[in-house]
């Protein structure tokens, strides 16, 4: 294979990386510090592509400049979530929890389906058009700005979690939550938090998504589907590795359409999945954790 | 003791009579509603086996109904085989399935086996959708359409269905009861002191998902020869498999009625909803599912048992004392 | 032949050596104590011997036999019971139940006799909680509980992991009691204790484990004397300081 057509590959998986860690992020963070398997993101994921959608048709926003608008009302939506529902259930068991999130899926996969149909959408900026040429490699300047928000949304994210006083909480409550409350963490607000940030990276991934591939109510069951291979690439709750799993299933599905076939990648990413799984639970690049025993 | 167990039989052989009468002089409609009810409670009681008893949540158990659905249409369609003989073909391939992945998947626990199974039925799926030649792909699969009246096949697939049903259920009764259900239940309590304490985990944990693959895998065949047209985004698709969950979890987990008691209610009130709001179907669900987990999360049977005056309260008590306290009158 | 042989034993975890070529014997009929700051390895041993975790390196006899590589169900079966550091009773079972638990899988094939599960609750003192639920139960009555189980099992050879650890001392003086009568009737036991108390009491002879390795194997009075037990667990100036005075006094 020549160099321009390995070049032009790997900038395919880097933009598919980008979206991909923006779409496994949220749902690590939720399960790095509560411990749930948070069903509803798939469709908070839809609901944030449609918010895109919705915006850019009523009112002409551009899908980039959406996002601080739809960041802030899924903030406020997932924070809701978390303390008006979620919340009450958090001692109970994981059959529970997911039974609970799995509610708000398809709550809000109807809700889609009420509002827009299950037709196919799209929101096309007038730019989408415009190609950046480097040798025989094309690069849609589209795709090159969802890097970009990609690099420039990590970055914020890790700013959050890492210098800011709530931050900080969330971390303490990820490693011990009843320590936490030992130290005069409120836990419950801080649960609420990451939900709403988790959300709100969720309605991030969406406007990515949107803003290239077409959206429709379904669609989150895919993406759902990619926030747990995602997830369980990178070690489930580990919010870098959320990053390296995105990289990771880019390149399993790339690498596992070229090999089998396009209509194959995803029976290889859900089979990299289970055998990761089961063969190294702690991710790909996570240390094995403390499996002490305990009752 | 021994009055439960009277009543208990009485109420059952109630219960049959009224199951085996009821389908000869139902209406089309509620036949097929009957008939559904009991589907999910197949369902439900097979994943009770491994989540009631075992305490593995098999999230992605509808994996063996799809499986069970497209090996008895592939073996009907493609070889030309007799229904009976392509089910019981689509319950074994369903079991031998589970013993593959069994032994590698049974190994994580919690979190990281519901998505395992999960994703199992995602990749199952996926390659379903690929073998075209086999499966007719994203376009769906067709059965023959059986040579005799409509009523009566359909009398033919309520009865077949009961009877899974009737099988699963002894079987969870007779387990329950059992050292094996014994050892399912110290496994699922605590699963490393199990092993210490001198039981073959792996073997167990096998034992009980190949149980209830089987007859999952039952159900999907049955399911298919019924609709006599499958498709993958349908016989695979989550919400039969969160739906039975709830099941489950409505009626009781690690109870031997629970799950029939609770695809009563359901498909019951999904019924309804269906009637009441065809457009927010899917949300009114939801919102149910929501319900289920944050006022009944034991499960109605031991709802009934403990709080709730009920007309039927003595039923429950007598249901209840079979099911959640089967098993401790094993003797040392 | 001595009934238990490790050998070389190492056991990694990541980086760390849980276990670096760690090698005993324990004998027949014995009560064979281990001590070791915390962190030395103490659980992770009786984790390999009894088929939880699996040995990168060396391997375990019993009776002769090797065992390391066969599943926990076997061992146990082979006459290995184990006892929790961190008690791990079966939940929504009673008392009495997670003492059958035992006596129903964990026996030998070969073993005729049946177990009296009722005699083992008397022996531990808890034949009046048998109905109870195991959640209600306190903490010494759980380490207890831990304690009946194990010994449905039946088996030639106890591991205990700390069953002292956190109990009064009246309650230490009762489970030692206990240890001492199991013995008398047969069954070797491993140690793994804190409480000298209880060490000094019971064992003939005891191993101290540093950071995976065997640092020595004594009477338990000579262990308490030897100069590097004494530094590992309070560090070496201590242990100077201490071989100073007891120099001086000689002097
Ligand atoms: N599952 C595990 N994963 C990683 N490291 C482990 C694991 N289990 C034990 N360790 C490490 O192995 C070492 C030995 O641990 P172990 O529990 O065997 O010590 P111990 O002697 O029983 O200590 P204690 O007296 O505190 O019970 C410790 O450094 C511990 O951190
Ligand atoms: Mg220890």
């Amino acid at each position: 294979m020549d160099f321009w057509v390995l070049g032009q590959y790997a900038v395919n998986i880097l933009f598919l990386a980008g979206i991909y860690g923006c779409v496994g992020l949220g749902f690590s963070l939720v399960y790095g510090v509560m411990n749930i398997i948070n069903l509803a993101h798939g469709s908070l994921i839809m609901m944030g592509a449609y918010t895109t959608f919705w915006l850019f048709t009523s009112y002409g926003i551009d899908p980039f400049l959406s996002i601080p608008l739809s960041a802030v009302l899924f903030f406020m939506i997932g924070y809701f979530i978390q303390g008006a529902i979620i919340n009450r259930v958090m001692k109970t068991g994981i059959f529970m929890i997911m039974i609970l999130t799995y509610g708000i899926e398809i709550i809000l996969v109807n809700l889609a389906l009420y509002l827009w149909k299950a037709n196919y959408r799209s929101v096309a900026p007038a730019y989408s058009g415009n190609i950046l040429e480097l040798g025989s490699i094309t690069i849609p300047y589209l795709k090159l700005a969802i890097l970009a928000a990609t690099v420039l949304i990590t970055v914020c994210v890790y700013l959050f979690i890492n210098k800011t006083k709530t931050g900080m909480a969330i971390q303490a409550t990820s490693l011990n939550r009843y320590s936490a409350q030992l130290v005069g963490i409120d836990i419950h607000r801080i649960y609420n938090i990451t939900y709403g940030v988790s959300t709100a990276l969720a309605a991030t991934a969406g406007a990515l998504i949107a803003s290239v591939y077409p959206i429709f109510p379904s669609m989150e069951g895919p993406f759902l589907g990619k926030a747990f291979v995602i997830a369980v690439l990178g070690g489930l709750g580990n919010m870098a590795g959320a990053l390296v799993g995105g990289l990771g299933l880019a390149v399993a599905e790339t690498v596992g359409s070229l090999v089998f076939g396009a209509s194959y990648q995803n029976v290889t990413a859900f089979a990299v999945f289970v055998i990761i799984l089961v063969l190294r639970p702690y991710g790909l690049v996570g240390k094995r954790f403390f499996a002490e025993i305990s009752s | 003791m021994r009055n439960n167990l009277a009543a208990v039989g009485i109420w059952v052989a109630v219960l049959f009579l009224v199951l085996t009468t009821l389908p000869l002089i139902l209406s089309g409609y509620w036949l097929k509603i009957l008939t559904n009810i009991i589907m999910f409670a197949v369902l439900a009681q097979s994943c009770n086996i491994i989540s009631g008893y075992t305490g593995y949540p098999a999230l992605g158990n509808v994996v063996f109904f799809g499986l069970g659905a497209y090996s008895t249409a592939i073996l009907m369609n493609r070889i030309g085989a007799p229904f009976p003989l392509a089910l019981l073909a689509a319950g074994l391939i369903s079991g031998l399935y589970a013993a593959v992945l069994g032994l590698p998947i049974l190994k994580t626990k919690g979190h990281y086996f519901v998505m395992a199974t999960l994703g199992v039925n995602e990749a199952t799926r996926e390659l379903v959708n690929n073998l075209d030649f086999l499966t007719g792909g994203g376009i769906g699969m067709s059965l023959p359409i059986p040579d005799r009246s409509i009523q009566s096949f359909y009398i033919l697939i309520y009865f077949t269905m009961l009877v899974i049903l009737v099988s699963c259920t002894l079987l969870v009764h007779f387990v329950s009861r059992s050292p094996f259900g014994f050892a399912l239940r110290a496994i699922r309590a605590n699963e490393q002191a199990a092993g210490v304490m001198g039981i073959n985990t792996t073997l167990c944990k096998t034992g009980a998902w190949v149980a209830s693959a089987f007859f999952t895998g039952l159900a999907g065949g049955v399911y298919a020869y019924w609709l006599t047209y499958i498709e993958s985004q349908v016989v695979f698709s989550i919400i039969i498999g969160v739906k039975f969950f709830v099941i489950l979890l409505l009626g009781g987990a690690g109870t031997v009625f629970g799950p029939l008691l609770g695809a009563f209610m359901f498909q019951i009130i999904d019924q309804f909803i269906w009637g009441a709001f065809p457009e927010f179907h899917l949300g009114v669900l939801g919102l149910l599912m929501i319900m289920v987990v944050i006022f009944v999360p034991n499960g109605l049977l031991r709802l009934f048992e403990t709080r709730i005056w009920f007309p039927a309260k003595g039923l429950f008590q007598a249901l209840g004392v079979m099911g959640t306290r089967a098993g401790r009158s094993e003797k040392g | 032949m001595a009934l238990l042989q490790v050998k070389d034993v190492t056991v990694g975890f990541g980086g760390v050596k849980a276990l670096n070529g760690l090698s005993f014997e324990v004998n027949q009929g014995e009560i064979f104590g281990v001590i070791g700051p915390n962190g030395a390895g103490k659980t992770t041993l009786l984790n390999v011997v009894s088929g939880i975790i699996r040995p990168s390196a060396g391997e375990i006899l019993y009776r002769g036999r090797l065992v390391s590589g066969l599943p926990t169900h076997t061992i146990t079966r082979l006459g290995v019971g184990r006892v929790f550091q961190i008690t791990q009773p079966f939940h929504g079972l009673t008392v009495r139940e997670n003492v059958l638990v035992g006596a129903y899988f964990g026996t030998r094939k070969s073993s005729t006799s049946t177990v009296d599960v009722d005699a083992i609750l008397e022996l531990v003192g808890m034949d009046k909680l048998a109905s109870r639920p195991v959640s209600e139960l306190s903490v010494a009555m759980r380490k207890r509980l831990e304690f009946a189980r194990a010994l449905a099992l039946r088996p030639d050879l106890l591991l205990l992991d700390e069953v002292m650890a956190g109990l009064a001392p009246t309650e230490v003086d009762y489970l030692t009691g206990i240890v001492k009568r199991i013995n008398r009737e047969g069954i070797t036991i491993v140690m793994v204790e804190h409480v000298m108390r209880a060490v000094m009491a019971t064992c003939r002879r005891v191993l101290v484990m540093h950071l995976g390795k065997h640092l020595a194997v004594d009477a338990p009075e000579a262990v308490t004397r030897d100069n590097r037990v004494i530094e590992v667990y309070l560090g070496r100036r201590y242990a100077e300081r201490m071989a100073g005075t007891a120099g001086e006094k000689r002097g």
